[in-house]
């Protein structure tokens, strides 16, 4: 076999590239590089018996089952072990411990210690690389992709670093051509470096500010909490979690872009939605559309009766709610969801379609949106609960906001507010993100704003 | 090649060049004008050891690793002073702005009198002792009519006319009052220390409880607008409770403190401490309760000298060199003509002997608070142990052999008062 001097820079830049990004999966702990591994050699090896053109049904739908066990059990295990156990503990063993501290037990996810189990540590983005695997083994079995005989292709597939840790969760079939063919210029690169610096900036400048408001809100008494700073804290929130994940996608497609790779988008100005249906088209849109195409549209999608719908869209979010933590406060998060989509679907939707006003439906998916955010950072379903509360009974004190806000968090805040969605429906942000000089200004803020978060005095004090 | 390739170049450069020359330049400098490379690089107010790769953790965890490489960023202190004068910057427009909107909303609470209100249900200390040499405070502390709001940095709190308090560790909430002990955990620490008292009753003991207040209700009337949830707070109520339900002497002396805050200054502006004559009221309050003699702190006055403490400064980052040395303190000399052996103020473990007046053995187990209370304790007792709670293993036997025990805390870590006590009550009941 011959190679063209491209084909050779490709698959020169390919080692380069799987051995870095090890390297870099490394860096959260080296015997992961075991897990990842296994789940590597596994679904290579599923992908080879479910290929129609080599096996029958059913040697295919045996590496499926097989895949699929695989791939979810150590998804499973590492997620969800520590709350099982602790769900057990307090049913079983929780002594003698009265009914509500056992039921606050089971929904805070802290167990008794009864068995004396020690805790799963959590690999690094073991919900990201386990879906994606599971992409490669779904696509071939449907044939929709080819096998990949390549074993270190395959591997980079899984353990391309920049969207190892955070995704966006790619669908094998979508890259499966870029692996082996793909263009590297000086003019995706210099447009993958001018995303990834925005990226950055999303993350460090404006996440990690606005993040200091929201843990020092939620480190106080939540039941002290007035109305002023409980929305405060929601709404910076809501931006936190927005810049922070959208960030991680930027700086992703952008080293993607860099490498000559072309992800898909994960985000599109999702709190500018004017319904909930909305709001999932554009938000984590990887992972919606993991679960439309590999779990929604399997079991009949829209197509069938109106009842099974409803069913298939609560289903999804049931596990879109679980896929996000082995938390009970997820899982809630997911159900309302599931419920809201619903309800939409029957009634609700109709009703925003049919208002004229636009801007009061992006408002009123905007609050619902904030007001789940609340539930997805909460601790426990409990603390959710009591914020709530906070935010609709706890009472105006506006000069309560002054604790928590600074001058950089301010700025952060103003920035965050334009920059989600609710100004670009009416003006071009292109202009700015191609610019040169901008980005590389990011860049410097961002840098000196990273070294700063390493700034660590002992804490002398206690002493 | 076209312009616009050119162009992509030069930024692919540029871009390139922004992340390799810190570690370029800074190798460079390193190897070739160290000093340099020190002060532009190494942060001097991180009094810590710089981070080393745990080979061995390296198998679960990378941490170690990512520490060892950002404690190692070359112009890392330059990079960190520019985000604080950028936050400086940014700071001083929002205080001019949030002060201005607060004032215009801003309702002066009424005046609360100097010990925040006490229920009436609380029983009056009809056996209190009597501290002495308190100032006669004239009119209650008046809540300031402007308003300040509140600007932390690097967890410490920016107050008015530039005083600086903790903000985390509890401080806040305590100041708030927003930590109030729920009535099992009081039980839980009079049930510790009632155990340890019957100890100490057996073993012929005196033991005390003595809780150092924090800066920030000493100095309220530095401290920001900040809404104050519970007048009575969490330390008042564990005295209240302890003081009911324990025959252990509980000292928590904030009426003296306050007292003495209301004539002079008793605390470090730039610290969380009290300072050498703050702390000989605190020591009074202590001597109250034992029935040892009190002195007028301002008689062992014999000049003012700068208060070396600027601590909460460094806590935010500011080196010495960038800090102006405006705080001072009385230089006290107390009880001049009796001879102190072994008082080593840096020490975890200080023993000392002297000829005061006490023949007693004293131990004192305690905190950062203790530490301006040696130089009294040690001249008013012939024999005293004084250590940080952390090295109470060292201090097993002084602990045993000792006739007074005195366990300190400040408020902030009341928590670690009663886990000394736990200590104390395992070393004394084997």
């Amino acid at each position: 076999m011959t190679f063209c001097g491209a084909q050779r820079k490709i698959i020169v830049s390919n080692y380069i590239l799987l051995g870095f990004s090890l390297l870099f999966y490394a860096f959260g702990g080296v015997k992961y590089l075991l897990l990842i591994g296994a789940v590597i050699l596994i679904n290579w090896t599923a992908g080879f018996l479910c290929s129609a053109s080599r096996h029958g049904i059913v040697v295919r739908r045996i590496g499926l089952i097989f895949a699929i066990l695989c791939d979810l059990g150590a998804l499973f295990f590492f997620k969800y072990f520590n709350l099982f156990i602790a769900v057990i503990e307090n049913i079983f063993f929780g002594g003698k411990l009265s009914l509500g501290e056992k039921i606050s037990g089971i929904f805070s996810g802290v167990g008794t210690g009864a068995l004396g189990i020690g805790e799963i540590v959590l690999p690094v983005g073991i919900s990201f690389f386990t879906f994606q695997a599971l992409s490669y083994v779904i696509d071939v079995y449907s044939d929709n992709a080819e096998i990949q005989s390549n074993l270190f292709y395959f591997a980079l597939y899984i353990v391309c670093f920049p969207q190892l840790i955070a995704g966006p969760i790619i669908h094998y079939k979508d890259v499966a051509g870029q692996l082996t063919d793909r263009v590297v210029s000086s003019s995706g690169f210099a447009e993958g470096i001018k995303r990834f610096c925005f990226g950055l900036g999303k993350k460090v400048l404006i996440a990690n500010t606005l993040a200091v408001i929201v843990d020092r809100i939620w480190q106080t008494d939540l039941s002290d909490l007035d109305a002023t700073t409980a929305w405060l804290g929601a709404i910076c929130y809501t931006f936190q979690i927005y810049y922070d994940f959208s960030g991680y996608s930027d700086m992703a497609i952008g080293l993607g872009k860099m490498f000559g790779f072309d992800f898909k988008e994960n985000f599109n100005h999702p709190y500018r939605s004017e319904s909930i249906r909305e709001f999932w088209r554009r938000w984590h849109i990887s992972l919606s559309s993991w679960f439309r195409d590999y779990v929604y549209i399997p079991l009949g999608g829209s197509r069938c009766s109106l009842k099974k719908t409803c069913g298939n869209i609560f289903l999804v979010f049931l596990l879109t709610g679980i896929w996000h933590g082995a938390n009970f406060t997820f899982l809630v998060w997911g159900l309302v969801y599931g419920l809201l989509l619903i309800f939409e679907r029957l009634w609700f939707g109709k009703i925003l379609e049919k208002n004229p006003i636009k801007f009061f439906n992006r408002i009123l998916i905007f609050v619902i949106v904030t007001i789940l955010w609340v539930v997805f950072r909460a601790n426990t379903i409990m603390d959710a609960g009591i914020y709530i509360s906070r935010m609709f009974a706890g009472g105006i004190k506006v000069l309560n906001l002054f604790n928590y806000l600074s001058g950089i968090s301010v700025i952060a805040i103003i920035f965050a507010m334009f920059c989600a969605g609710f100004v670009q429906a009416h003006m071009s942000v292109k202009a700015v993100k191609g610019n040169a000089l901008v980005c590389l200004a990011i860049l410097v803020l961002s840098l000196i704003f990273m070294v700063n978060g390493t700034y660590n005095p002992f804490i002398y004090y206690q002493f | 090649m076209n312009f616009t390739t050119i162009k992509n170049k030069i930024f692919i450069f540029v871009f390139l060049g922004i992340l390799v020359f810190p570690w370029v330049g800074g190798g460079l400098l390193r190897l070739f004008a160290p000093s340099v490379f020190e002060k532009l690089s190494i942060v001097e107010t991180e009094k810590r050891q710089l981070q080393q790769v745990n080979v061995e953790e390296l198998l679960d965890t990378g941490e170690s690793l990512s520490g060892y490489i950002d404690d190692r960023i070359p112009f890392r202190y330059s990079m960190i002073s520019w985000y604080k004068q950028m936050n400086d910057a940014a700071d001083e427009k929002y205080q001019i702005a949030a002060s201005k909107i607060g004032q215009a909303i801003y309702q002066p609470v009424e005046p609360s009198p100097v010990v925040a209100d006490v229920p009436e249900e609380v029983p009056a200390q009809e056996n209190a002792p009597v501290t002495e040499f308190i100032p006669e405070i004239e009119e209650p502390v008046q809540e300031d009519p402007n308003f300040y709001p509140l600007a932390v940095y690097q967890d410490v709190i920016i107050g008015r006319e530039g005083w600086l308090f903790l903000y985390g560790e509890n401080e806040i909430e305590c100041y708030q009052g927003s930590n109030i002990l729920t009535d099992e955990a009081m039980a839980s620490y009079a049930a510790k220390l009632n155990e340890l008292q019957t100890i100490c009753n057996a073993k012929g003991k005196q033991l005390y409880i003595f809780i150092a207040p924090n800066k920030s209700q000493v100095f309220s009337k530095y401290m920001p607008t900040v809404e104050i949830v519970n007048t009575y707070k969490r330390e008042q109520r564990l005295h209240a409770y302890l003081t009911e339900n324990c025959s252990t002497p509980f000292i928590y002396p904030l009426t003296e403190c306050l007292g003495a805050a209301s004539a002079y200054q008793t605390y470090y502006k730039y610290d969380s401490h009290w300072n050498h004559f703050g702390a000989l009221y605190g020591t009074n309050a202590l001597y109250a309760a034992m029935g040892v003699e009190q002195t007028d702190p301002t008689q062992w006055i014999v000049g003012t000298g700068d208060a070396e403490k600027y601590e909460l400064y460094t806590y935010m980052g500011m080196t010495d060199d960038s800090i102006t040395h405006d705080d001072t303190e009385y230089i006290m000399d107390y009880r001049p003509e009796i001879t102190v052996n072994g008082l080593n103020l840096d020490a975890m473990v200080c023993r000392t002997t002297s000829d005061g007046a006490n023949q007693s053995k004293l131990c004192l187990i305690g905190d950062s608070f203790r530490v301006n209370m040696m130089p009294y304790l040690s001249k008013d007792f012939t024999s005293c142990t004084f250590a940080h709670r952390d090295y109470m293993t060292s201090v097993k036997a002084d602990i045993k052999a000792a006739d007074i025990i005195v366990i300190e805390a400040v408020e902030r870590y009341d928590y670690e008062a009663f886990a000394t006590v736990q200590r104390a009550i395992n070393i004394l009941s084997k």
